[in-house]
């Protein structure tokens, strides 16, 4: 358990330079998620945190020491693959305690030890089972028990609910965040799912094309993104450009929605170009002979796409904008609101999101 | 497709075709062997084990079988350790004309025996090195490496490298990890590349006949010998033998290790 570094590490890989000067703290106990598309270096940087890859520039420091030129096997790093990658050839309880024979434990602690992990995961009867009489969950937390029984300094999990199916998924998320909490290893979570990043860690850390893009806890990511990109990658919303116009105390923004909408947005002036962003579970949706408070936006429904625990509906305003809200279907059905009927769409001022002024 | 489509009448005739005529030379042969009569003949009118209690006859045919046996053993042997480390430049390593070394590797299967043999004959005359043990033992290292790497490669590929990255991200060094981690996993290719080997070795004759000189010789070579000045159905009754052994070791190792898996290519 300790604190780790990345210190503008750069890595070279066949010519592509995979990562950009990326720098990054994770505090004791702390969980961070690698956020970001295939190819933006989040797996290069959990390989060269394990040792796998030696940065071409920069330092990987843990509870202040440097690591970057030491092997593998010297460093105390557990790792959980993505396809898990148990030994095919050992029980359950032999693939657990590998990492343990291999630092010369005696056997008696062995024993306690793996059974002591096994436990942890809830896969105590399962010890004598060979990998493949497993079902995919509890691949899983073997992977795990196997990478934290050695008391890692630092736990690297590489889209560790990737090869699950839904409702397992679900489960393993709350087991494996409480599972990190009470151990309170230094944890990073490479993913591309970004309801997992949400979910599992304490902060997100962003990565595009091998750089850093944002890194900050994950409701704060989510609700108050400071770059276009960021806001586009995670979750949907609804992009909008327009014009700051002076207002009062608030400041309105002509929108191509075709509305002016008032936002509190300080330190913006008037006459800048702006790009706004609204998440669809934001917008409330009105019947048409509403009241036309603030940033209220005419539109008529396009499309209603019914997904169980929410619908979204596509609404098109007279300008051409297409708008996608996110309701309950029980709203819906209340508001009588079909296909075709004219709606109100009501954007809150605390909601907009802005995220570029040019 | 129906299941009486003339299509698949006309496929599941060719392939009972095909599989009798793999099979019929071995059941003649084990007919033969049975057959009382001194000339080879079919059907049989009298059955008798007589050729068995002849296997004698076949000159040195005990010392020939336990050349041709330790031989096989070292070249199989000596070519799986060479192929295991090709197999792994080639299945985990880039490295330059990689598909240039890879058929070198595996050109013994298709270029012509007696080529070979010639080759290899001169090649051990210029070292002064011609009609020895071990120079028969090289030669069929030559012959017979294309099966370990051709094995071994299959193996590797299908063989998962994160689980030596996991065994090093749990302390084990390099060599550790491929000892515990990896070796295993090549387990079915190192036997069936082996075997391979052992097999083709084993029964080799146009490499062996130029390789052979006074008392090394092996035993394609004096049962050769033998069908060349007799007529009877000895050699027949040696070679039952022989099928029956190599099927019981061959079903064995399949039983073990599914080893066909991996000598007959995927598409």
């Amino acid at each position: 358990m300790a604190r780790l570094e990345l210190d503008r590490v750069n890595v070279w890989l066949g010519g592509n330079h995979v990562l950009q000067d990326l720098s990054l703290t994770v505090e004791e106990g702390e969980c961070i998620a690698l956020l970001g598309p295939s190819g933006c270096g989040k797996t290069t940087t959990l390989r060269t945190v394990a040792g796998f890859i030696r940065p071409d520039g920069g330092d990987v420091r843990v509870g202040g020491a440097s690591i970057a030129r030491m092997a593998p096997n010297k460093r105390n790093v557990g790792i959980v693959f993505q396809d898990y990658a148990l030994f095919p050839h050992m029980t359950v309880a032999e693939n657990v305690a590998y990492g343990l024979e291999m630092r010369g434990v005696a056997k008696a602690e062995r024993e306690g030890r793996v059974a002591e992990a096994l436990d942890l995961v809830r896969l105590g009867d399962f010890g004598a089972r060979y990998p493949q009489q497993l079902s995919g969950g509890q691949k899983q937390r073997v992977a795990l028990a196997r990478a934290i029984v050695i008391r890692p300094d630092i736990l690297l999990l590489d889209e560790p609910l990737g090869a699950l199916d839904r409702k397992l998924r679900d489960a393993m998320q709350v087991e494996l965040k409480q599972l990190q909490r009470s151990l309170g290893i230094t944890t990073i979570i490479v993913t591309h799912d970004q309801e997992e990043a949400l979910s599992l860690s304490d902060r997100i850390a962003v990565m595009f094309d091998g750089r850093l893009h944002a890194l900050d806890a994950p409701d704060r990511l989510y609700e108050a993104p400071d770059s276009a990109r960021v806001m586009d990658f995670l979750g949907a919303v609804n992009t909008l450009s327009g014009t700051a116009e002076a207002a009062g105390d608030s400041i309105a923004i002509a929108c191509d929605c075709g509305t002016r909408l008032s936002a509190h947005i300080e330190g913006l002036r008037p006459g800048r170009a702006v790009t706004l962003g609204i998440r669809p579970e934001h917008i409330a949706l009105l019947p048409a002979d509403a009241e036309a408070g603030e940033n209220a936006v005419d539109a008529q429904v396009e499309e209603i796409v019914y997904k169980g625990a929410f619908a979204d509906v596509i609404a098109l305003t007279e300008t051409g904008r297409r708008f996608h809200v996110r309701t309950e279907p029980a709203r819906l059905a209340d508001s009588g609101v079909k296909r075709d009927a004219a709606v109100r769409l009501h954007l809150p001022s605390r909601h907009l999101i802005l995220v570029e002024a040019s | 497709m129906s299941e009486r489509s003339p299509f698949r009448i006309a496929l599941a005739a060719l392939a009972w075709v095909s599989m009798a005529f793999l099979v019929f030379p071995v059941i003649l042969t084990a007919v033969v062997s049975l057959n009382d009569s001194f000339f080879i003949e079919f059907p049989p009118k009298a059955l008798s084990f007589r050729w068995y209690e002849n296997l004698a006859a076949i000159h040195r045919i005990g010392e020939a079988t336990a050349i041709s046996f330790a031989i096989a053993v070292a070249a199989a042997g000596l070519a799986t350790v060479l192929a295991l480390g090709a197999a792994l430049a080639i299945a985990r390593h880039p490295f330059p004309a990689k598909p240039g070394i890879t058929a070198f590797l595996l050109s013994p299967v298709t270029l012509p025996m007696v080529a070979i043999g010639i080759a290899l004959v001169q090649f051990f005359i210029a070292i002064d090195a011609a009609f020895t043990w071990w120079s028969l033992a090289i030669g069929h290292v030559v012959l017979v490496i294309a099966y370990p790497v051709r094995t071994l490669v299959a193996s590797l590929t299908l063989s998962d490298t994160s689980l030596e990255d996991a065994a090093r991200s749990l302390g084990a060094s390099r060599w550790t990890a491929f000892r515990t981690v990896t070796l295993p996993q090549l387990k079915p290719g190192l036997v069936s590349g082996f075997l391979f080997a052992f097999l083709i070795s084993f029964d080799n004759y146009p490499i062996s006949v130029f390789l052979v000189r006074g008392d090394l010789t092996t035993m394609p070579i004096e049962v050769f010998n033998y069908i060349s000045n007799n007529f009877d159905p000895t050699p027949a009754a040696f070679s039952t033998v022989y099928i029956l052994v190599i099927s019981v070791v061959i079903a064995a190792a399949e039983y073990r290790y599914r080893i066909m898996s991996l000598s007959i290519p995927r598409s």
